[in-house]
């Protein structure tokens, strides 16, 4: 009798609590939410370089949507992110104040880190990245070019000044077109175009789990590039090898077994 | 007895085999599992895809008179990508049409589409809605200077000015300006009105809020 | 205990030729089905791709076409079936080869053109240099959206790693089966009793059997593949269709090995009953 009081009070508590609780989740959920904006208000480089009014609208847009619950863990994970990014940018184009001057100085690897650490963040707040039809920055009817993926020298371009560096942007198609203009000698431009092709890649088009739109990158050519999520480094085969050795070893073991307690049965 | 063993070892040797060569498989191939393991959780979804052209409109209710002055943001069910949510309309010229958030061309297709990286009307800041200029917004070129815009949504009526109309070219940043705290709404559609092939100017008409509740935190 | 310890012997390099039997399985799908062309011609008919990417190509065009003040009406027959068909054969054959395509799709650029003229003769709309050349942008762009429709994404990059590791998929296969093989023909001189070598060899394949079957198993059981975040219908159904074969090829090949397996356990029991049988007798 006494336990089933006891369980009976205890489930009293755990209603009233959660009733409680499920009014001030939707207060935390919301100041969550927000803290995400706040964040991504303050932008990079002292201010200097805003996150875009599209961008940070599209993010008010989802975090205040009837049907999202941002948790104080989901907004930890993603201030964290934008902290992170922050930092890239800040140290790799300390003066820019524009997307397309921080994507300018950004190297291939830390596009690539950058764009890892969205998909983070996007996993931890429950997001997908939808593919479609388009994907993969194959934004033009020729593909030819983009063969060797050989990444953009832009800094070389600059330094030299050089022309044929442009074909070194013609190879990702579209990018091509904009060599074309390098001839004339405006290899900076090559650059920026070169980047701009880039520039969709850094953010694909995301979704909720039902498959709703969130986040659609406003990037003119709107191609998302190609990308592995997660870098392949040296240590990680030498696992697979080492486990290889180890199965020949087994089998040596077994062999040895056999040889060892050998006897001529009948 | 020895029958008896000899038969279960056509059984639990396999298994046996199959544990212990998965646990080596999956110990050898971790780095291309690693891989596959970030990547399916971020690639999928909770069910599988819809492609239904038609969202459906769950009974979509379109507030008549306003209650009330200010409408705060937790009482707000605001909608997702695709659904129809409020109505536009210019009286003037005989314009009416769906109002949808986003403007992707499933939305476009069916009526006006506001931009999905804009602010609700009733947020201080820059509503943009987009419409085709062979179909939902074939006639703005008639709307005048003064000339009013309502626009009802499932939370309130909100009705704009007509405060400039010009052309412009697509990306022409201060003419598509989202920035700004004042409610403003901003509606396009390519121009020529009834030129064919794909144009580079827009026909841009310009509204600030006369009336409707503003939306608070 | 010296027995035991012979068997532990020999049901480790049973095992040990289990997992490599397993790899050899394994790498032999690989390359007859994602290393392959001719599997994603397959899964291309097989899912109805083609039929789909023409139905969104046209959508995409008339789309644009809406945005250009041409009524869907007028480019209801642009593109046609066949030529899609021919572009995505090309595309993969081209892709698969670690090469890019240029589609010059000059068959849709005729085909527009002619319309759009001939609406705009209809409605008397004028056909200045300023037209013409909207027209032509709506074309260009019209090419670049049927492109990305016939491209399937991502595939040029699977081309350019497939024509990478080619030739390690077949090392890795002749590796395993020599591999095989070896451990194979010293099991059998170690094991003295055939119906013996026969019972292991029944371990060996219902053992590589289950380990085909069980993990595709899973991974169809939980609809995975179903989930995959991909927005257009004709490409969903082409990766799903594509995705869901590859699995059951595994699950197939499992059978078949299971199968075999069986068919050693009979072979073995038939064989110690024989034995068995033949000291009897003498």
């Amino acid at each position: 009798m006494k336990r089933f009081m006891m369980g009976f009070v205890l489930a009293v508590v755990a209603c009233i609590s959660f009733g409680l609780l499920n009014g001030q989740v939707s207060a935390a959920s919301n100041s969550a939410g927000q803290s995400i904006i706040k964040n991504l208000e303050n932008g990079a480089n002292g201010g200097k370089l805003k996150v875009n009014d599209s961008d940070l609208n599209q993010v008010r847009n989802y975090v205040n949507s009837g049907k999202t619950t941002v948790t104080q863990d989901q907004a930890n994970i993603a201030n964290n992110a934008i902290n992170e990014v922050r930092g890239i940018v800040e140290s790799a184009a300390p003066d820019a104040r524009t997307y397309t001057q921080a994507v300018e100085k950004l190297s291939a690897d830390q596009k690539t880190q950058i764009r890892n650490i969205v998909y983070k963040a996007a996993r931890a707040l429950g997001l997908s990245v939808m593919f479609n039809q388009g994907t993969a920055g194959n934004s033009s009817n020729d593909t030819t070019g983009t063969g060797a993926d050989t990444p953009n020298d832009t800094a070389g371009n600059a330094a030299n000044g050089t022309p044929g560096a442009d074909g070194t942007n013609g190879s990702n198609g579209t990018n091509g077109k904009n060599g074309t203009n390098g001839v004339a000698g405006e290899t900076g431009a090559n650059g920026v175009n070169g980047t701009n092709g880039t520039d969709g890649s850094l953010m694909p088009t995301l979704t909720d789990r039902a498959g709703n739109v969130v986040y659609q990158p406003a990037s003119p050519n709107g191609s998302n590039g190609t990308g592995t999520i997660v870098k392949q480094t040296g240590n990680d085969y030498l696992i697979s090898i080492i486990s290889f050795l180890a199965i020949l070893a087994v089998a040596g073991l077994g062999y040895g077994l056999i040889r060892k307690n050998q006897r001529v049965d009948a | 007895m020895q029958h008896a063993k000899r038969i279960m070892a056509y059984f639990y040797m396999p298994l046996l085999f199959l544990v212990i060569g998965y646990g080596v498989f999956f110990l050898a191939a971790r780095p291309i599992l690693d891989f596959v393991h970030n990547t399916v959780h971020l690639i999928t979804l909770d069910r599988p895809p819809k492609f239904s052209a038609e969202k459906t409109t769950k009974s979509l209710k379109l507030v008549t008179a306003n209650q009330q002055q200010t409408l705060k943001m937790d009482h707000l069910k605001l909608p997702t990508y695709g659904d129809q949510f409020g109505q536009l309309t210019i009286p003037a010229v005989g314009l009416e049409q769906p109002l949808y958030f986003g403007d992707g061309e499933q939305q476009l297709a069916k009526g006006v589409g506001m931009y999905n990286g804009s602010r609700f009307p009733g947020e201080r800041g820059t509503t943009l809605v987009a419409g085709h200029n062979v179909t939902a917004m074939h006639n703005l070129n008639q709307v005048q200077v003064g000339q009013q815009i309502v626009v009802r949504t499932s939370y309130g009526v909100y009705t704009y000015g007509v405060t400039k109309k010009l052309v412009a070219k697509y990306n022409d940043a201060q003419a598509f300006d989202l920035s700004g705290r004042q409610p403003k709404l901003i509606l396009y559609t390519c121009y020529p009105i009834n030129m064919v092939g794909l144009t580079p100017d827009r026909l841009v008409v310009y509204g600030s809020l006369q009336s409707g509740p503003i939306i608070k935190m | 205990m010296q027995r035991t310890l012979r068997h532990l012997g020999e049901g480790i390099l049973a095992f040990v030729l289990t997992f490599f039997l397993f790899t050899f399985s394994v790498l032999t799908i690989v390359q007859f089905t994602l290393l392959n062309p001719k599997f994603m011609h397959q899964q291309v008919v097989h899912s109805g791709y083609v039929s789909a990417v023409t139905s969104e190509a046209h959508q995409n065009i008339s789309n644009l076409g809406a945005g250009s003040g041409i009524p869907k009406k007028v480019l209801k027959s642009v593109p046609s079936k066949y030529n899609v068909q021919q572009d995505i054969n090309t595309f993969i054959d081209r892709a698969y080869a670690g090469a890019g395509i240029k589609l010059e799709a000059t068959h849709i650029k005729k085909q527009l053109r002619t319309q759009v003229y001939a609406y705009a003769r209809m409605k008397h709309l004028p056909l200045n240099q300023t037209t013409r050349h909207a027209v032509e942008q709506y074309v260009n762009k019209s090419v670049d959206q049927y492109a990305q429709s016939v491209q399937v994404p991502y595939l040029i990059q699977i081309g350019k790693n497939v024509q990478a590791i080619k030739q390690y998929v077949l090392l890795g296969l002749l590796g395993t089966l020599l591999l095989c093989l070896v451990l194979g023909s010293v099991l059998k001189k170690q094991v003295k009793l055939a119906h013996r070598m026969w019972r292991y060899l029944s371990y060996c394949l219902t053992g590589n059997g289950l380990m085909l079957i069980i993990a595709p198993y899973m991974l169809l059981g939980s609809q995975v593949i179903d989930r995959l975040g991909i927005g257009t219908k004709g490409l969903y159904r082409l990766v799903t269709t594509y995705l869901h074969t590859f699995v059951w090829i595994f699950i197939i090949s499992g059978l078949i090995s299971l199968a075999f397996g069986l068919g050693c356990i009979v072979i073995s029991e038939v064989r110690r009953k024989n034995r068995i049988h033949r000291s009897e007798v003498s």
